[in-house]
């Protein structure tokens, strides 16, 4: 489950691309910025995590048919699964007709416990949800509405600056 | 599963590389054209297109009366009263002005100014002739 909230570029991830190719230190430089920029979001988004389950029954053991944990709720493992990424990844066709990979920095919490917390909208489920911790989305884009006018502005200066060096580099 | 928040993300050009590509294929600018209004305009925007070239030969057609009708004022001028170019482009002046004064079109002014033109002799008479006893006429049609 994916949404675009901020800027579109073109030719971005070609460009982290090349500065990879070309100063593989600045492009990691590019991932600790981007991971500074985005710390006020993932830091309301921890704080908005609940302590424990969410729901009690949150706390047991979901299997699927697979046999694959769909919850337990453990909140070590649910906080650790929250995390900025930086993406160079070929954009490219799902089977079902959809682009993947469009995303280039982002902030993805990863996850069953995360998809359903966030943002179950049927069932009885959420509406328990719902009213306990309001309206899905409950974590993540209530985190980024928080601060989107900064982190917005910031990485709009990184992706100039990545623009900015790999044209430098070129002309080199 | 995860829930993954894209603050910047490529854009995406497949659908613009598609419609490009489409386009091109599109041997000439008449198919151009209507590739265009079927995509985004539809039959609706077809017909648009029909009266617009409805209109525009219309236009064309007025135009070259109003042409016709600048070029025989202008002949009355000269052969009645000998007027020479700037007198012709005052008188056409005058004409506009009418136009808008009375709501009345140029080309229904010109021949009735060139008749009175060529019965007065007298470039400043016919005007005055001409608000008095045509626009009248004009009005009640």
């Amino acid at each position: 489950m994916s949404a675009n909230v901020g800027i579109e570029v073109l030719g971005l991830k070609e460009a982290l691309k090349e500065l990879n190719r070309i100063d593989p230190k600045l492009r990691r430089e590019i991932t600790r910025d981007f991971k500074q920029i985005v710390k006020p979001v993932i830091t309301k988004a921890e704080a908005l995590l609940p302590s424990g389950a969410p729901l009690s029954g949150m706390a047991r053991s979901w299997k699927g048919k697979s046999g694959a944990d769909i919850m337990s709720w453990m909140d070590n493992r649910v906080k650790k699964n929250l995390k900025p990424f930086t993406s160079g990844k070929q954009v490219r066709d799902s089977f079902s007709g959809y682009r993947q990979n469009l995303g280039v920095f982002g902030v993805r919490w990863a996850g069953p416990q995360a998809t359903i917390f966030d943002m179950a909208a049927e069932g009885q489920l959420s509406e328990n949800l719902t009213a306990k911790y309001g309206q899905p989305s409950r974590v993540i884009y209530r985190a980024y509405n928080s601060a989107y006018q900064d982190v917005n502005r910031q990485v709009t200066e990184l992706v100039n600056k990545v623009m900015k060096q790999t044209n430098n580099a070129m002309r080199i | 599963m995860s829930v993954v928040l894209n603050i910047v993300s490529a854009f995406d050009e497949k659908g613009i590389k598609k419609a490009q590509k489409a386009f091109s294929q599109l041997e000439t600018t008449t198919q151009k054209a209507s590739y265009a209004l079927k995509q985004y305009g539809g039959p609706a925007a077809i017909a648009a297109i029909g009266a617009i070239t409805a209109g525009l030969t219309k236009a064309v057609k007025a135009a070259a009366e109003d042409q016709k009708s600048q070029e025989q004022l202008k002949i009355a001028l000269e052969n009645t009263v000998g007027a020479n170019k700037l007198q012709v482009a005052a008188v056409e002046d005058s004409v506009t002005a009418l136009m808008y004064q009375t709501a009345t079109a140029d080309d229904a002014l010109r021949p009735a100014l060139s008749k009175l033109i060529r019965a007065t002799n007298d470039v400043t008479q016919a005007p005055v002739s001409y608000t008095h006893l045509t626009l009248p006429t004009n009005r009640e049609v």
